[in-house]
């Protein structure tokens, strides 16, 4: 009887092995597969998501541990990050968990301080728990299928050169040449001045930085400071000049030759059906009237 | 006496083959899907008529845009009456944008060309009715179709100076125009090209003919002429049309 009883068992296990799985991402994005941090990012940490499907057979606990190379079946002597104990994983056969992994633990910085480091590294998350196919056999080990990927890179960009500035109304427009950025910084002053003032409302669009809030006809000084996706600031660029001039759209080309339109920004941010309608009915009714 | 017993059983078999194709053309709308609703994707140009508008002391659409916007529409129809050819309440919506070199206001009091950008973005709305005269394509076999719409439009709009909505003396430039519209327009049915292939999209798709269609509309969008803003327009769409 009892072989008899073992034979559906036996071909029921491998096909519960095959749901078996272990994914690991970025908390806050699920499609990112690396995340590139800086010394800026020393004092924070990575959130990390795990998700295991173990359906109960669980012979080895789970592990989450970092790799300076592509990730392996077991740990080895990399640093452990977490771990889930067996009985854990065999109560509950799927588990989702969180975990903040501080920057500054991953082994990304040889014998150096965070802080300190200097250069480029990088380090995968890896995580893997062992099953049983089948009562009996060997204890597998399950890996994980996807490795987040860390790196640190403590290098800043090149400095920007400016290749032109343009003059906007109340603004400047400053296009550089510059590799490897993700955001422009723009340092702003009166010719005439001394001080120097981060322009905290530029807006960076492909190769150049705007700067709002100046005052037409006045002659600024102006350098721009390229910043990467680790945070790392090139030093200044050269420093360039600009004058903001009034400029008059097509708004104000039409106001100014006697449009009589008055705006109506409230209606144009949003047209709904019933806005439409009220003024089809409106326009209808004012025509009436004259 | 010859020649033109030649012509005439020329003429004979040209008859003979149209028919043929006419009747393949009727029995095959007999046995048709049901069909609910239209789809057309056109395009045509846009020239609002700003500088119409009584009252202006200059052309200024013309004066900083100097042509007109390429308009994308996309309407949908529903089918409410099937027999004497085909009515239908129709959705359309649309978009279109120009931009050009804002002006420099030179403290002299002149003016120069600036490096800034200026431009206008309209989203034109329309509801409208629709009546197509698809009688003869579909009982005698003529590929054409002519039609009428008329209807409701509202064109909301955005005038923008570097990429925003420009405000002159506290006003900013967006708001919404409404007014009505009339299109006369002409579909050619394109089942004619390839019967089987038509067949199988309806058979597969469900999509009972397709159509390429020029129409031209005539649209008065000025608040039903109560002045202000002037976003009238006139002019030709072309597009595809797909009736399932």
């Amino acid at each position: 009887m009892r072989p008899l009883f073992l034979i559906p068992l036996l071909t029921l296990l491998p096909a519960m092995a095959d749901a078996q799985s272990l994914t690991l991402n970025f908390t806050d994005s699920s499609t990112a597969t690396q995340r590139t941090v800086g010394p800026a990012s020393c004092g924070g940490v990575l959130p990390i998501t795990y998700s295991a499907v173990t359906g109960g057979n669980v012979c080895k606990r789970l592990e989450i541990w970092a790799s300076p190379v592509a990730c392996e079946d077991v740990r080895g002597a990399a640093p452990l990050l977490a771990s889930v104990p067996i009985p854990d994983l065999q109560l509950s056969p799927s588990i989702t968990n969180d975990l903040d992994v501080a920057v500054a633990s991953l082994p990304l910085f040889g014998d150096a301080a965070c802080a300190d480091f200097t250069g480029e590294s990088q380090v995968y998350i890896c995580g893997s728990y062992g099953v049983r196919q089948y009562v009996g056999s060997e204890c597998t080990d399950v890996q994980a299928s996807s490795e987040p990927l860390v790196i640190f890179d403590a290098e800043p960009p090149p400095v920007p050169v400016v290749t032109e500035v343009t003059p906007l109304d109340s603004a400047l427009r400053i296009t550089v040449e510059a590799s490897d950025f993700a955001r422009l910084l723009a340092d702003v002053k009166l010719a005439e001045g001394d001080e120097w003032i981060r322009a905290s409302g530029a807006v960076t669009s492909g190769r150049g930085v705007t700067i709002p809030q100046l005052t037409n006809g006045v002659l600024y000084d102006v350098r721009v400071l390229a910043e990467d996706a680790a945070l790392n600031v090139s030093e200044p660029s050269a420093i360039a000049q600009g004058t903001p001039v009034q400029t008059q759209g097509f708004w104000g080309d039409y106001k100014g030759s006697g449009g009589s339109q008055t705006g109506c920004s409230a209606v144009g941010g949003g047209l709904s059906p019933a806005a439409f309608a009220a003024l089809c009915a409106l326009g209808l009714l004012r025509r009436r009237r004259s | 006496m010859k020649r033109a017993g030649l012509w005439g059983a020329v003429l004979s078999l040209a008859m003979v083959q149209i028919a043929s194709a006419q009747a393949l053309q009727v029995a095959q709308n007999r046995s048709e899907s049901p069909r609910s609703s239209m789809l057309e994707v056109k395009l045509g140009s846009y020239l609002p008529m700003i500088d119409s508008e009584p009252g202006l002391t200059g052309t200024p659409y013309a004066s900083t845009f100097d042509g007109a916007m390429l308009l994308l529409e996309v309407q949908g129809e529903a089918q409410f009456y099937q027999g004497f050819g085909t009515a239908s309440v129709g959705l359309s919506v649309g978009y279109a944008e120009k931009f050009a070199r804002a002006t420099q206001l030179l403290p002299g009091g002149g003016t120069a060309p600036s490096a800034d950008s200026t431009g206008i973005r309209v989203v034109p709305v329309r509801l409208l009715a629709v009546y197509r005269f698809d009688v003869a394509a579909n009982e005698w076999g003529v590929p054409l179709v002519p039609y009428v719409k008329a209807g409701l439009v509202g064109i909301p709009y955005w005038m923008l100076k570097s990429g925003d909505v420009e405000e002159f003396a506290g006003e900013r430039g967006s708001g919404v125009r409404v007014g009505y519209q009339a299109t006369l327009g002409m579909s050619l049915q394109l089942d004619f090209l390839d019967r089987r292939f038509a067949r199988d999209f309806d058979s597969g798709l469900g999509v009972n003919h397709s159509y390429l269609f020029a129409e031209y509309t005539w649209a008065n969008v000025d608040n039903f002429g109560t002045g202000g803003l002037v976003l009238s327009h006139r002019g030709w769409f072309f597009g595809l049309g797909l009736e399932y």
